[in-house]
């Protein structure tokens, strides 16, 4: 019911309708003639305003000429109301919108002056000017419908031609000679194709509406010809005592505008590819389902975050299988992969903030907190509140991250009204205290400033002290320095280190950076496809990595630039096929062998490494015996 | 927050005065001459030509605009080539019935589509807000006209509440005013309400889906909080940017709801003036909905550098 009244999936089914409703429209208006069970035009005054009777299904009107009829010929009206006016809204609007958003210019100002000062006058009343100009009359007023119309048209034209000018550039199209008739019809009218067909879906709709009001007003189709329009002047007149005589024209302009905006929309949902499917979007995260074998877990001292076997698939995919891990107080276990590997589904699974269609199972995934030991399995929308209130995140857009709308100082106080046991006075303290804390100079100020006027460094140390606000004893830390500046990366990377020395925090840090992991973590975990490949301390896993992937991702660190991304070979991921049996790394590997594509091979101990390659106690993989990212 | 006022101000003159221009230059393209509106088909030729140079039309194009555009500055917008009166008191006149019931249809459009919107926005995803989608989405498609003509039917003529035919001004009686224009109101707003809960809750879904929203649960703010303070406000934005638009959609149709009720709006005064051929009213009417909209457009745009500081000039 959910999925079928909200989603688009479901939605096929209205739509399918709504495509037969305007199908057997079109067939009423171009066959009406032949379908029409009496001449709309000609009455019979012995059957004045009759309800629906078995001659007349629809009754008849105050001038005894029958209902349906009538509303047969005004389908017809309807339809060539629509179509003209949406004609000359596209003929008149689409060469205007490209040509000027293709020169650009003063021409193209000038022009779009004109343009915005017609669409200021509402549509029907430049109709009306229009019909006073020209006289009244179906195509007259369809006529001004259309031109009223076709100002929006090219704004959407022009818009279009101006992004696909832009990208042509940036394609050097032009640069390679193509000439510009050439591009116009090469690259502008095909992109131009589908939000046209949008708007003229809305054009349409609205056309047969403006036509309805102006013949009920007298200004389109000609007395007595019938439309829907002015069948209800005609019913207007004798309301009082036949109020059935309005119901059937008003129920079909209600059914074909309905009929066409479903259409309309459901054009408009495809070409926009945004489904949202899962309306709720980041505010009802998954609940994480308790999966395999349960065991109590084990009280370790110092123990902050326990992972066991978390999972994380997706309708396609497997994003995360059976990851195991724990941080101790103090410690900061870092996540290390190329993008897709799962290191962010991790993460985000940990603090309770994967959304729909996820779906995250584990065997154990608690935390130790003062308040006790708590577990996210299972749990109630309100026990996940409670869990997120102890971790601290931080996340990859800083900029993104921050309500657009409210001061620093106010999402600060947000969150530390939400920590609880403040007062107001305690929260401003606390507030600067925090900012302060994360190297913000002029704390008072930067808390009057909303996240459109700081920088992305400034806004990431913003994040950062939100999370702190709760004093949490975990911090996730999902590419806290991807999009930053290299030089900010450092000082934030200097600032993790800091906050986490000084807190004494449990850090678990996501990056693909592993110069970046480097700098920051005790231990870090390898992933890849979603398996953890290889886990060690830091200094072990530089020195002498046990995994070839992980001698891979080594080898691609800059050795004297922190923070230059990882470029996964190419040459691999394109031509790669994820194998169906055995390593998954295999077929990228300069290792491989036969044994690596029999079965999986499992996590286990070598040289004081955790590695998944069955071959580790054969290889003699390079390492890196100075630290990357210090110096050459 | 003066300063962004006065631009916005300074931004919708040439607005209006372009489409007053538009407006006049699509008028010349008549064969109707004034002289004989004025005096009839009977007069004689020497009348004719004196009557059109004493109003102007023999003079060149831009001439012509310009005095047109100088007098209409001053409130001034000509004299009606039908009788003696003068376009600008007609106009003010009838005025009063048209902006009420296009302000009465706004009311009903934001009030009613904003707590619809907002009602299935919170419950993104869960079967109110399947219900709401689905009755905004048929109720979009209802011709303020045809449901106009139904509460005439249907509830003004059974009940003795509302008049049925019957406007009375603000100055008169407030509390007749407001029956008067209460099922005009709901005729216009009706369809612009369906489509504003559309647009609200649409809008609700995309921010729920921008990261800060999950920023906002990392941190602990209750759903209550991030619903109401952080989505509401972040929603809205699209909403009031388009509700201009949509004044304007409500002006043009007040003119044929005000014609269901058969209130003496501006409807009727411009419908009149077009069977007269009487062309200055038409294009006076066509001004003053253009001034009507830009007004509006201010409103809405003071309104919205309120709710979006970021688009202060500063």
């Amino acid at each position: 019911m959910k999925r079928r009244l909200a989603g688009t999936e479901g939605d096929s089914t209205f739509v399918k309708v709504a495509w037969g409703l305007i199908i057997l429209l079109g067939g009423v208006a171009v066959f009406g003639p032949t379908l029409s069970p009496y001449d709309p035009n000609i009455g019979d005054f012995q059957k004045l305003l009759q309800g629906p009777n078995g001659d007349h299904w629809l009754g008849t009107d105050n001038l005894g000429r029958d209902t349906l009829s009538r509303l047969i010929a005004g389908t017809r009206v309807a339809a060539l109301a629509g179509l003209e006016a949406t004609a000359i809204a596209i003929a008149v609007g689409v060469p205007i919108g490209i040509t000027v958003g293709f020169v650009g210019g003063t021409i193209d100002r000038l022009v779009m002056r004109v343009v915005d000062a017609v669409a200021a006058i509402p549509a029907l009343v430049l109709a009306i000017a229009i019909i006073a100009a020209i006289g009244s009359g179906l195509g007259q007023a369809m006529l001004a419908v259309g031109l009223a119309f076709s100002a929006s048209v090219a704004r959407l034209a022009r818009g279009l031609a101006l992004a696909e000018r832009e990208r042509l550039y940036v394609d050097g199209a032009r640069v390679v000679g193509l000439s510009r008739p050439n591009l116009l019809g090469r690259h502008i009218l095909p992109n131009i194709g589908g939000p046209l067909v949008v708007i003229a879906t809305t054009v349409f709709a609205a056309a047969i509406v403006i036509e309805a009001g102006l013949s009920f007003l007298g200004l389109g189709v000609p007395i007595p010809d019938a439309s829907w329009g002015s069948m209800l002047t005609d019913a207007q007149r004798v309301h009082r005592n036949h109020p059935w005589q309005s119901v059937p024209p008003g129920i079909a302009i209600f059914i074909s505008v309905l009929a066409i905006n479903v259409v309309g929309d459901s054009l408009l949902r495809r070409r926009r590819g945004e489904s949202f499917d899962h309306p709720a979007g980041h505010l009802e995260p998954v609940i994480v389902r308790k999966q395999g074998e349960h065991t109590e877990p084990v009280r370790e001292p110092g123990r902050v975050l326990t992972v066991r076997s978390l999972s994380v698939s997706y309708p396609e995919t497997t994003a995360v299988l059976d990851a195991n891990f724990h941080v101790d107080q103090g410690e900061v276990v870092a996540l290390v992969g190329e993008s897709g590997s799962g290191k962010t589904s991790v993460v985000m699974a940990i603090a309770g903030l994967l959304t729909p269609p996820a779906d995250v199972g584990a065997a154990e995934l608690s935390l130790n907190t003062p308040a006790g030991d708590l577990s996210l399995l299972d749990v109630s929308r309100r026990e996940q509140y409670g869990w997120r209130r102890n971790i601290g995140v931080v996340f990859q857009e800083p900029a993104a991250s921050l309500n657009p709308l409210q001061t620093v100082g106010r999402q600060m106080t947000n969150a530390l009204k939400r920590a609880g046991g403040l007062s107001r006075r305690e929260i401003s303290e606390r507030t600067i205290e925090l900012l302060n804390a994360v190297g913000l100079p002029h704390p008072q100020e930067v808390a009057r400033l909303r996240p459109d006027q700081i920088s992305g460094g400034m806004a990431q140390r913003v994040v950062i002290a939100q999370a702190l606000a709760s004093e949490p004893r975990l911090l996730v830390a999902d590419e806290p320095t991807t999009a930053l500046d290299v030089t900010i990366q450092a000082e934030t990377i200097a600032l993790l280190k800091q906050l986490g020395e000084e807190r004494g925090l449990a850090v678990v840090l996501v990056t693909h950076d592993l110069g970046v992991a480097a700098q920051l973590s005790d231990r870090t975990l390898v992933m890849y496809q979603g398996r953890v490949v290889e886990a060690a301390l830091m200094a072990d896993l530089v020195a002498s990595p046990q995994h070839p992937y992980t001698a891979e991702l080594l080898e691609s660190v800059p050795r004297n630039v922190p923070g230059v991304r990882i470029e996964p070979r190419i040459d691999h991921l394109t031509t790669l096929e994820v194998p169906t049996a055995g390593c998954l790394y295999a077929p990228r590997c300069p290792h491989a062998a036969d044994v690596c594509r029999q079965d999986e091979p499992p996590l286990r101990e070598v040289n004081g490494h955790l590695t998944a390659c069955v071959r580790a106690d054969d290889l003699d993989l390079a390492g890196i015996t100075r630290n990357p990212g210090v110096g050459p | 927050m003066t300063r962004t006022i006065l631009i916005r101000i300074a931004s919708l003159i040439p607005l209006v005065i372009l489409a007053s221009f538009v407006t006049f230059w699509l008028l010349q393209l008549t064969e109707t001459d004034p002289a004989v509106v004025r005096l009839g088909d009977d007069a004689t030729e020497e009348a004719y030509e004196l009557y059109r140079e004493e109003i102007g039309v023999n003079d060149p194009f831009l001439v012509q605009y310009g005095s047109w555009l100088a007098n209409a500055a001053t409130g001034d917008l000509g004299e009606s080539w039908h009788g003696p009166d003068q376009v600008s008191e007609l106009i003010s006149e009838r005025l009063s019935v048209t902006i009420s019931l296009a302000l009465g249809g706004l009311f009903v459009a934001v009030a009613i589509g904003m707590v619809a919107g907002v009602a299935a926005g919170v419950r993104a995803g869960r079967p109110a807000d399947g219900m709401i989608t689905a009755v905004a989405s048929s109720g979009q498609a209802l011709p303020n006209f045809w449901v106009g003509i139904l509460l005439v039917a249907f509830v003004a003529i059974p009940y003795d509440v509302f008049p049925a035919t019957l406007y009375t001004g603000p100055t008169e009686s407030v509390w007749n005013w407001l029956l008067s224009i209460t099922l005009p109101s709901i005729a216009l707003g009706t369809s612009a309400a369906a489509a504003i809960a559309r647009q609200t809750r649409a809008a609700f879904v995309r921010v729920l889906h921008e990261p800060y929203i999950r920023t906002a649960l990392a941190v602990g703010l209750s759903r209550r909080s991030i619903l109401y303070r952080t989505a509401l406000r972040n929603a809205c934005i699209p909403v009031v940017t388009s509700a201009a638009t949509l004044f304007g959609t409500l002006l043009g149709g007040a003119i044929v709801v005000e014609a269901v009720f058969a209130y003496p709006g501006l409807g009727n005064l411009v419908l009149v003036g077009i069977q007269n051929g009487d062309l200055p009213i038409v294009l006076g009417f066509v001004f003053v909905a253009a001034v009507a909209v830009a007004l509006v457009q201010l409103v809405l745009d003071i309104t919205y550098t309120i709710i979006d500081p970021r688009t202060r000039v500063s």
